[in-house]
């Protein structure tokens, strides 16, 4: 289990140095430049001196090879550099917004795991019936409901029926969990119920697979109550292939969340990514990139960590 | 009577049809006997076993008719509760895959010991140490230390050793044995075969051995039940069936296994012809069509199941009495 660890661990760092390296030439290899961008809008007439000089202040004329050093060694020391179109330190301006995103996906998948898998192990025990198509119609109109809408209904009711906003400014969770968790259940729950969806299904058809194996009928034949056979014979084995998609959906919940973070008037990284590209801002759209390769991968480490506790067929390989 | 099959009928609802898999089987288990159900895949043999364990696949399986007496209830008026404590209390099952019967997640020690916990009310400590016996008792080395591995760290002829201790490990009356020897290699076929044996004297617990070689029990079982197309076509002892055969379909068995009693005078011919589709049984004997024996009758007539000789020795042929080993030559 150690050395299955550590072989993990150390896996992660060719991984991160491919990410860098990628996003850093494509970034360079999209057309258009953070620093024409800024000095040639609709009316622009700066001059071709003041371009170079601007690009010089920015090291966009060293070579290539040479930036990428510069902003490799940085990234060694944890160092993310400065926005080009800001020109503040990046790692500042990520910290409260990593952190919100971050709680933002959290809760969201532990609402999408609260609904899926009791929804999922119903629909299959159940399967066919009454209850499985209401647990179909329920995950059907999870997809077809964008979560922005569902969050903009929610702050409509609060409203509506409760004359109740919830609080319009970020406060971290440690300052206030009260305050914290009034404003950021509402887009929780909207996103988790989203992403409950697929992981309903997912639930469901494992499930559904699972129960028609030969050692759950070894374990009906033994004797055993029903809800023994579901909860020590079924659901564990049934958990891996719902466990990937679950990891799946929460690195994208990190960075995806734009327009529900403007709903709820979060100031997370969604906006932050548009923003970036949007500008060309090479160094945070790299800081960017690297922190959600980084979840990604820490995700995919942990989900292969639980396989393995899960699977003793993969943790004795 | 240990256990009365009467008159049970179980079907499957497909989308080609009513599969009658089971239709108006009886037999039955005194207390401490080896019962052999014997016949080609898919003539019911394993859905009659699930019939009495009351594990058929619902909702398309369904037992239509009949009655399971065992020890004079009948398991079939059982609530599903009632049904649960006689399921590896009672009567225990073991499953053709000992790759795929076991949990692949779960360790040895956990399965082993689930079914005394809950059956027995013993603490885990106790049901540990009975576990352990168990494992020792079907030649398993180093019980302690097997308790906490994993299924896929055992053999196959291992992990059907464990699954006959796990079907011991409450005591039950009678053992459900379903072709457990038939995944294995043809040494340890015979191993696992002594063991079952051994245990079920020493223990005095009765079996029904399925299988699809009449070779192999005839060595093993007091008396064997003949299935053909989801039917009772033969039955009687070992003995008698074995040297003495009345119906043309355990002929065409015979012949189809290896003797270890007698040289070989002729090759080894498995039966021609397929079973018959089970949605669409014929009104006659469903045999006929691969008989050698038919006469004008059997296509339109089923016969039922009856003495020929003495009354221990039943078959379900128009011309049992004519069918024999000693008569083949003359036709
Ligand atoms: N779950 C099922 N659904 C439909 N048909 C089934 C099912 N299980 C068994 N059968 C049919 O019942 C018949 C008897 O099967 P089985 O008892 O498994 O045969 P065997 O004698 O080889 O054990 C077969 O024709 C099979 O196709
Ligand atoms: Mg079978």
């Amino acid at each position: 289990m150690t050395s299955f660890v550590v072989k993990r661990l150390l896996l992660m760092i060719p991984t991160l140095i491919s990410v860098a390296v990628l996003v850093f030439f494509l970034m360079r290899i999209v057309p258009g430049d953070i620093v024409a961008l800024r000095f040639q809008g609709e009316s622009s007439f700066a001059s071709k001196e003041s371009l170079a000089i601007e690009r010089q202040r920015l090291g966009l004329d060293q070579p290539i090879w040479k930036q990428f050093l510069v902003w490799g060694g940085g990234l060694l020391r944890g160092d993310f550099g400065t926005s080009m179109w800001t020109g503040a330190p990046i790692t500042e301006e990520l910290r409260l917004r990593f952190a919100l995103s971050l709680q933002v996906a959290v809760m969201s998948t532990i609402i999408a795991v609260l609904i899926a898998i009791p929804l999922g192990v119903l629909a299959a025990l159940r399967q066919d019936t009454w209850v499985d198509y209401a647990v179909r119609i329920a995950s059907i109109a999870g997809l077809a409901t964008p979560s922005f809408w569902l969050g903009i209904l929610f702050i409509l009711f609060l409203l509506v029926v409760f004359h109740w906003l919830p609080p319009m400014v970020y406060t971290p969770f440690w300052v206030s969990p009260v305050q914290n968790l009034a404003q950021l259940i509402w887009p929780a729950l909207a996103v988790g119920y989203r992403y409950s969806a697929v992981a309903t299904r997912m639930t469901r058809s494992a499930m559904l697979e699972v129960l028609r194996e030969d050692y759950i009928r070894t374990a009906r034949a033994k004797g055993l109550w029903q809800q023994l056979i579901l909860s020590r014979h079924a659901l564990k084995n049934a958990m891996l292939p719902v466990l990937t998609i679950i990891a799946l959906e929460f690195a994208f919940l990190l960075g995806g969340l734009v327009v529900t973070e403007q709903v709820f008037n979060l100031n997370g990284l969604g906006q932050l990514f548009v923003d970036a590209v949007a500008h060309r801002d090479y160094t945070l759209i790299q800081a960017l990139v690297m922190l959600v390769a980084f979840v990604f991968i820490m995700v995919n480490f942990f989900v292969d960590l639980a396989y393995a506790l899960i699977d003793p067929r993969i943790r004795y390989r | 009577m240990l256990l009365e099959v009467e008159h049970l009928s179980t079907e499957f609802a497909t989308r080609g049809g009513v599969v009658r898999a089971v239709d108006d089987v009886s037999w039955d288990v005194k207390e401490g006997e080896t019962v052999a159900l014997v016949g080609e895949s898919g003539c019911g043999k394993s859905v009659t076993a699930l019939s009495i364990m009351r594990l058929v696949a619902a909702p398309a399986g369904r037992i239509t008719a009949g009655r399971v007496l065992f020890k004079g209830r009948d398991l079939l008026a059982l609530s599903e509760e009632e049904m649960r404590r006689v399921r590896g209390r009672e009567i225990a099952m073991i499953f053709q895959e000992p790759m795929t019967s076991l949990n692949p997640v779960l360790t040895i020690g956990r399965q082993m010991t689930e079914g005394a916990e809950i059956h027995l009310g013993l603490a885990p400590p106790a049901s540990r140490d009975r576990a352990i016996e168990l494992l020792a008792m079907v030649g398993i080395p180093d019980p302690g230390r097997r308790l906490r591995q994993y299924p896929h760290q055992f053999s196959g002829g291992m992990r059907q050793r464990m699954m006959i201790a796990m079907a011991l490990a409450c005591r039950p009356a009678l053992i459900l044995a379903d072709e457990p020897t038939t995944a294995l290699d043809v040494t340890i076929q015979a191993q696992i075969l002594e063991l079952m044996k051994d245990l079920s004297r020493r223990f005095g617990v009765a079996m029904v051995v399925i299988t699809h070689n009449l070779g192999v029990v005839a060595r093993y079982a007091d008396r064997v039940n003949v299935m053909y197309a989801g039917k009772v076509v033969e039955r009687g002892t070992a003995r008698k069936l074995y040297r003495n055969p009345r119906h043309p379909y355990t002929l065409g068995l015979l012949r189809s296994v290896p003797r270890l009693d007698e040289p070989r005078r002729e090759r080894l011919a498995p039966i021609e012809g397929q079973p018959p589709d089970l949605t669409r049984l014929p009104a006659g004997c469903a045999f006929t069509p691969r008989c050698a024996w038919r006469v004008t009758r059997c296509p339109v007539d089923r016969p039922a199941l009856a003495p020929v000789g003495d009354g221990e020795h039943l078959s379900a042929c128009w011309e049992a009495v004519h069918v024999g080993r000693e008569r083949e030559a003359v036709r």
